[in-house]
């Protein structure tokens, strides 16, 4: 990318890392397919036939994924199977992949819905809170999923759907609890092997039920499409997404067995309610088999279980959400559909009315049709959608396979895909067995959408840059030089901050970029943001671009889905040395104490940072406070402070405050800190006061008849643990100086390793 | 232990050793990729011919 000075940049901020997208695989996996999979394959399969369930699909799964890895290491762009079918088939076919894509997504969210409705009703039930009312569970259940439904649908409306690093950490934990389970049930075996004679017999009702159950369970294997999804925000995409896809298959493919393993020896046979034999027991509770199973396993699992079930759907159901209202949005940007699938709410920049079709049809499905009928028919859609992504790329290998630049090739070419179409086929002809209602559906929204692109669609697509195949990344730059990065939130201190960066900027003798982060909400992808997330930043770009000129500074807007991880990324992409943000001076609330943005970029960015406050006006600071207490941001806020002080005759009073018995040499450390300082050592005075409150010693010393015009402060933070409901003592001076301020911190040195891992 | 039983366990354990063996190899494909630099298919099944 270039920079041009009279014209703003535009780009995207990649800041999800291999983990990031492996976890938003997960989260889309483990919804509900393995907590209401386990007790009806028991009850159809038997107890052998569940672990041989999950096994087997575990590995139809997998080619599908190496198909997905294959063409998203070739194309890690945003739009899953709708990007591919465009490449490979056109636009015709493309629309068909979107459409089912979209029905499969909303349906399995119906699904997701159902399964908070069941273990929800099922705990309160536990609990005795229901005995008051009469209305049958089922009717409780989906008066829970249309509830839980109807809230999500409007949480991804408000925009606050982001999921980022406290998603990957739920669904991290989610993970974890599974394989534990998966665990105890190793052990309890161990300790009592004769739980081992529930798996006798092994397959009471034959090999061929397991086609049947695979069908069925085969949703909970559904995670890449959302992987796929985040070609466009992804950190290394050509290596990342197919690893991602891959681990994410190994992980719930070991997950499922062990959870199916842990639920069968679960009970033990003759307990009390145990009557006959435990897989019949087990499976006769249907959807509930794997809960009242594994409530036998542990103690409070019956808690956990809930809890662990409430994390897992809630995650995936908020994935099913916005992944199905990206794919109709896509449809209506491109005019498959009505303009009005892509239409933006101003206020809350997400697609309200492709999130409300997509919220219809999930409360639809999820309040008409019983759990193996919703269960089916987001299988059959997921198999007929997996189906084309295999048949994609053994065409697109074979048509553009000079042309693209892969970053992986699936092996036995074409083996795999042609073994994972042959199976889906069989697995989805199968689950007329278990629901010819989802065999009615399915079809019937495939020749629908046939119907539609035929006699709408087809005359109205418009060309989208997603027809583009190759984008080229961009180059970091050479690190030949000093560079320091502006953030710039609002237009009314963007002048002061540049003034103020250029004081910084002649004395590194640095190059300066402006940088302002517009942050998209995740219903709508990256790559679309510049059509509709630009209203309301009118007053910033006129001041980016004003600037640009005056000062000679690159000038560029980031979109991104987080602003702290936009600008973080931002500065390792572009080698940034020092950043520079203005802060409002606002309070932080609990966690955050300057700000959930200034935080994490404070903590995290591998650079130098200055924060400035109130520091406006065309004026000269003629005497500025440096309080220090050692370290290294202590010797670089004396820094800043010598490059920010009046030439010709500032002054700088490096200040301590030495608490009772303490023995800090302030006087040695200026003269340490003397090499780095722009002004005379006869310039830069010290003093110290003894005093037990700090924060109050610094403030009465700013405001006090010294008349000092600036205080410039070296940030510390306190470990996050310890932190909770209280500032450090830069922050707590921060927030009440009335005195322009500036924060400062030198590059490394993180403190909290918490904050930093999550 | 019924023939099924047998059939059985050897059917899971073959297919998580399946699941395991692909993706490690696939992995370790992805990197190899990554240090001699991304290219088209062609380009990438001879190095990888070549490498054999």
């Amino acid at each position: 990318m270039t920079t041009d000075k009279t014209s703003v940049s535009a780009e995207l901020s990649r800041d999800l890392t291999l983990f990031h997208i492996t976890m938003m695989g997960l989260g889309m996996m483990i919804g509900a397919g393995v907590f209401l999979g386990v007790g009806n394959s028991i009850h159809v399969a038997g107890p052998g036939g569940v672990m041989l369930t999950f096994a087997l699909n575990g590995v139809i799964a997998l080619f599908t994924a190496m198909s997905y890895a294959e063409l998203s290491s070739a194309v890690p762009r945003a739009g899953g199977a709708y990007n591919f079918a465009r490449i490979g088939f056109g636009r015709g076919t493309s629309f068909v992949a979107g459409w089912m894509e979209w029905f499969a997504s909303s349906v399995a969210g119906s699904l997701y819905a159902v399964t908070l409705g069941i273990y929800i009703v099922r705990y309160l039930e536990g609990l005795g809170v229901l005995e008051w009312t009469s209305v049958p569970d089922y009717i409780l259940q989906k008066v829970v999923a249309v509830l839980v439904a109807a809230l999500f649908i409007y949480i991804n409306y408000r925009g606050a759907s982001e999921t980022g690093k406290i998603g990957a950490v739920f669904t991290l934990a989610q993970t974890v609890f599974l394989l534990f389970i998966g665990l105890v049930g190793v052990v309890v075996c161990l300790r009592d092997p004769a739980r081992l004679a529930n798996f006798d017999p092994f397959l009471p009702q034959g090999w061929s039920k397991l086609l049947v159950t695979m069908g069925f369970t085969y949703v909970a294997f559904e995670g890449f499409e959302v992987i796929a999804q985040a070609g466009d925000e992804t950190i290394d995409p050509k290596r990342n997404l197919p690893k991602a896809m891959l681990y994410s298959v190994l992980i719930v493919t070991f997950t499922y067995v062990g959870v199916a393993f842990a639920t069968v020896v679960a009970v033990k046979a003759g307990s009390p309610g145990v009557d006959g034999e435990v897989w019949r027991w087990i499976g006769s509770f249907r959807e509930k088999g794997f809960g009242e199973a594994v409530a036998r396993l542990m103690p409070m699992g019956n808690l956990l279980l809930t809890l662990a079930v409430i994390f897992a759907a809630t995650s995936a159901l908020n994935a099913t959400v916005y992944s199905a209202t990206r794919a109709s949005y896509a449809l209506g940007r491109d005019r498959m559909l009505p303009a009005m699938f892509a239409w933006i709410s101003r206020r809350r920049k997400t697609p309200w009315a492709a999130l409300l079709f997509t919220g219809v049809i999930v409360i639809v499905v999820a309040v008409f049709l019983p759990t193996m009928d919703v269960a089916s028919s987001a299988s059959i859609m997921f198999l007929c959608l997996f189906f084309l992504v295999n048949v994609c790329v053994i065409t697109i290998r074979r048509n553009m396979g000079d042309e693209l630049e892969y970053g992986y090739l699936l092996p036995l070419f074409p083996l795999p895909p042609l073994v994972a179409i042959l199976c889906q086929a069989v697995l989805a002809a199968e689950l007329r067995e278990v629901s010819i209602v989802a065999w009615i559906v399915a079809p019937a929204w495939i020749v629908t959408g046939v119907l539609i692109y035929q006699l709408y669609s087809r005359a109205r697509t418009v060309a989208t840059a997603h027809e583009v195949l190759v984008f080229a990344d961009e180059k970091a730059p050479k690190r030949d030089e000093y560079r320091i990065m502006v953030s710039v939130a609002n237009p009314d201190n963007a002048i002061e901050l540049v003034r103020n960066t250029y004081k910084l900027c002649g004395a590194k003798n640095a190059r300066v970029e402006l940088l302002h982060m517009v942050p998209v909400p995740e219903q709508v992808p990256l790559a679309d943001a510049e059509r509709y997330m630009l209203e309301g930043k009118e007053g910033i770009l006129e001041a980016m671009l004003a600037l640009g000129p005056m000062f000679t500074v690159g000038t560029t807007l980031r979109y991104c889905r987080n602003i702290a991880r936009g600008i973080l990324s931002a500065v390792s992409d572009k080698k940034i040395d020092m950043l520079i943000m203005g802060w409002h001076g606002g309070k932080g609330g609990r966690i955050f104490s300057l700000g959930s943005t200034i935080d994490p970029v404070v903590e995290r960015a591998p650079c130098n940072v200055v924060i400035l406050k109130g520091c406006g006006g065309n004026r000269e600071f003629r005497r500025i406070l440096v309080p220090v207490a050692g370290g290294p941001n202590g010797a670089f806020a004396l820094e800043v402070a010598s490059i920010l002080v009046d030439k010709d005759e500032g002054e700088i009073v490096a200040f301590t405050v030495a608490r009772p018995g303490g023995s800090f040499d302030l006087d040695g450390f200026v003269d340490a800190c003397q090499g780095r300082l722009q002004v005379p050592r006869r310039r830069v005075t010290t003093r110290a006061v003894e005093a037990s409150d700090v924060v109050q010693a610094i403030l009465g010393e700013a405001g006090g008849p010294e008349g000092y015009d600036m205080v410039v402060l070296g940030y510390t933070r306190e470990p996050v643990l310890r932190r909770v409901g209280r500032d450090s003592v830069p922050e707590a001076v921060a927030r009440v100086c009335t005195k322009p301020l500036v924060m400062v911190k030198a590059s490394g040195g993180i403190r909290s390793w918490l904050k930093r891992w999550i | 232990m019924n023939s099924d039983s047998v059939l059985g366990c050897i059917a899971v354990f073959g297919a998580l050793c399946t699941v395991a063996y692909f993706v490690f190899w696939s992995r370790r494909q992805i990197n190899r990729i990554g240090r001699s630099g991304f290219g088209s298919a062609r380009k990438i099944l001879k190095e990888l011919n070549d490498d054999r």
